[in-house]
């Protein structure tokens, strides 16, 4: 069996498919083989795709749905707000889908609707860096980054 | 990323006490160096290193790039010696403890699976 929240675009805020990114499973060599074959059969798995498309073939109407916190889909942020701002206080786990987490300074170069959901992520890096002490390049990472917001955001 | 995420795991979820360790799936194959797995454990992660999965159906060249070797993700159910896995994906930041979701209900067998591969 496997649990996971349901897949988020800008055309929808819950799609009927789940996103991969957060998946709740029982390891079990038995169902390992299961999905090894069917990934070699014809149409399960197409040439271009990675895991996402097959996993919801293969689990198609017998997957348990976690709740959306559990995969709070940064495609929200821009496209439902209003989603966004209901899920954020009941976010177990944010997926930084639409923007690929990096160096805080090489973010939000130009337009950058997310803006607010990065500005977290660049403060829990912060908080890393100075809790640990290392990655010293990193260390004014957030003021650069909110530096560069000003000047091309 | 990863180093991030894992950062937040460890700073919002008592581990020990969900029975639970948070293991980092690391592609041999990356090269990750020295220096960054380091890092990696020093914010929580035991490293686990892996060979990429062998799928003689699945021609890796043709996959898109931005998720090439996600099918890795599938050896997760091979690691038999744990009884529940949440995997998540190393673009996320966890935000909040995360033990009821091993009470999530399950464990049913499903015979369908066994029609889709036939």
């Amino acid at each position: 069996m496997i649990a996971a929240a349901p897949d988020a675009w800008d055309h929808t805020a819950k799609d009927t498919k789940f996103n991969s990114g957060v998946l709740l499973l029982r390891p079990s060599e038995a169902e390992y083989r299961l999905l090894l074959r069917a990934l070699a059969t014809p149409g399960m798995h197409l040439p271009e795709e990675g895991d996402q498309p097959f996993l919801n073939r293969f689990y198609e109407y017998r997957y348990f749905g976690l709740p959306h916190g559990y995969n709070l889909n940064l495609v929200l942020y821009k496209w439902f707000p209003m989603v966004w701002e209901f899920l954020w206080p009941r976010a177990k786990i944010v997926h930084f889908t639409v923007r690929k987490p990096r160096r805080p300074g090489e973010w939000c170069v130009g337009a950058c609707p997310e803006k607010g959901a990065l500005e977290w992520y660049a403060d829990v890096f912060q908080e890393m860096v100075e809790n640990y002490g290392y990655v010293r390049s990193f260390h004014s990472a957030k003021k650069r980054w909110l530096d560069e917001i000003e000047l091309y955001g | 990323m990863a180093l991030a995420m894992g950062y937040s795991l460890s700073q919002t979820n008592n581990l020990p006490a969900q029975n639970a360790e948070m293991v980092l799936f690391v592609r041999i194959r990356a090269n990750i160096s020295m220096s960054a797995l380091d890092k990696l454990q020093k914010v929580g992660w035991k490293l686990r290193m892996e060979e990429d999965i062998v799928l003689p159906a699945v021609d890796f060249d043709q996959i898109n790039p931005w998720h090439k070797w996600n099918l890795n993700k599938l050896q997760c159910w091979s690691w038999t010696e744990y009884d529940q896995i949440l995997f998540i994906d190393s673009d996320s930041l966890v935000k909040a403890d995360l033990s009821e979701v091993w009470n999530t209900p399950g464990g049913t067998l499903f015979l369908l699976s066994s029609l889709i591969v036939q």
